[in-house]
């Protein structure tokens, strides 16, 4: 017989699978664990070990390497005592001398305006929660972040980086810029800021700050994730 | 410490009414939604289910198929030293790798370039044609198919990346000059549509078939 929710207690947390849609109820996690779904393995939710300092943290470190990796030259060429570099930018410009501006929009989009909007978000996000504030137009912010993070490709162009050092391996030397050593300080702490990231500890933190706002008290049946990680409940293997 | 208490409800979110925001996750009961359907939390509008999925995903599909024949047969870019050029589609960039003795990095640019992508069609068609013929078969490893289909996806961006660096490099031009081929729209246009496609598709649904049965 399925539970409505009416009666499920407070301390439990109704979460859907969001691969094939099994419901839960979970019990506040542990820091760290992950619950997943034990019918078709893919997580549910994660305990928050402090998430939102963490992310926070790598977000600020993400921002100065981006700040760099855009500031100075990628790659240069070193051929005949001459030597030339290009930047991020320029290999996005470039493209739409040749009539393949959409192609060149699209690297922009996917390396550097998405990557900064959804720092920029994070940060606008963040900062204000750490501090105990739910910030302004909270909701389409985060809902816009969360949009782009996935449509970010540092890492991938990394790889572009890489395969384009080799590839005119036999034509000149390739000199690393500064901007390329930023890029990759880049790409390792935009990689712990998405992993340490939690959208559900910050919307449950959202709705708990809303909730102090409007009560002007802390309303204790709101989900605590802090104080409530002794119940570790390992999920069943089989329903 | 582990506890007796039951955690799980024992159907999926649809069978009870109810139905997760695919942004912020906060379970909804369909029943207490207002009019405007949408989440309480963030104001999504909410549906138990993708919208229309396995059409628009079929319609995806089929366009990034469509757009990976000239992706393939034009060049991405035409490379000329002395005047002589020499275009390189997709494939023969592989095969310039291979034969400079670079292995392991054709093997990735050749995974990257070209089995991301066609195997992110196959996998798409496959699990569409199973949710179609109301299969039941191996529900769980369907979902780990897709699921490894959304984490690497985006990959075969590398040749579109690389493309955009290499001509960036080379732009000024004194050993060599790197043109951009037209093969390098129609690429960006497949990963790109591709992407989209298998955010179309909508993995419950693989277990629908199986929830129906349960009753
Ligand atoms: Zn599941
Ligand atoms: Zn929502």
């Amino acid at each position: 017989m399925p539970d409505s929710n009416e009666n499920a207690q407070d301390s439990f947390e109704l979460l859907a699978c969001h691969e094939c849609d099994y419901l839960y109820k979970l019990p506040p996690l542990e820091e760290r664990t992950l619950a997943r779904c034990h019918r078709c393995g893919s997580v549910l939710a994660e305990g928050d070990g402090d998430s939102i300092d963490n992310t926070l943290a790598f977000t600020m470190a993400a921002l100065i390497c981006f700040v760099i990796a855009n500031a100075y030259p990628i790659l240069g060429l070193r051929a005949a005592g001459q030597e030339q570099f290009y930047t991020l930018f320029y290999g996005a410009v470039v493209l739409s001398k040749f009539d393949l501006g959409a192609v060149g929009f699209v690297v922009f989009l996917t390396t550097i305006l998405f990557p900064l909007l959804s720092m920029i978000g994070l940060l606008y996000v963040l900062i204000p929660i750490k501090t105990g504030r739910r910030p302004r137009y909270f909701i389409p912010i985060f809902k816009f972040t969360l949009a782009l993070l996935p449509w970010g490709m540092i890492g991938v162009y990394m790889l572009g980086v890489l395969v384009s050092i080799v590839k005119l391996g036999d034509l000149a030397t390739v000199v690393p810029g500064w901007g390329l050593y930023a890029l990759v300080s880049l790409l390792l702490v935009s990689v712990a800021a998405v992993t340490t990231l939690n959208p559900r500890i910050i919307w449950q933190t959202a709705d708990r700050l809303q909730q102090v706002k409007s009560d002007g008290g802390v309303d204790s049946k709101q989900i605590d994730n802090s104080s409530q990680g002794s119940h570790n409940v390992s999920l069943p293997d089989s329903p | 410490m582990i506890s007796k208490q039951r955690n799980y409800v024992g159907v999926s979110a649809r069978k009870s009414g109810m139905a997760a925001c695919h942004v912020c996750h906060l379970v909804v009961s369909l029943e207490t939604l207002k009019d405007d359907n949408s989440c309480t939390r963030c104001h999504t509008p909410i549906h138990s289910r993708k919208v229309e999925s396995i059409s628009r995903t079929w319609a995806l599909v089929c366009t990034a198929v469509i757009l990976y024949i000239p992706a393939n047969i034009y060049p991405i870019m035409t490379v000329s030293k002395l005047g002589q050029g020499e275009p390189n589609t997709i494939i023969s960039g592989v095969m310039h790798l291979i034969h400079s003795g670079m292995w392991p990095l054709a093997l990735i640019v050749f995974v990257a370039s070209i089995i991301v992508p066609v195997g992110k069609l196959l996998v798409l068609m496959y699990l569409l044609y199973s949710v179609q013929n109301r299969s039941k078969n191996h529900p769980k490893d369907r979902t780990s198919l897709y699921r490894i289909l959304e984490l690497f996806g985006h990959w075969s961006m590398v040749d579109v990346f690389l493309v955009s660096i290499l001509v960036a490099l080379v732009d000024l031009g004194f050993i060599a000059t790197i043109e951009p081929g037209i093969g390098v729209l129609y690429f960006g246009a497949v990963v790109i549509v591709t992407l989209f496609a298998s955010r179309a598709f909508d993995p419950r649904l693989i277990w629908d078939v199986i929830d129906d049965d349960i009753g």
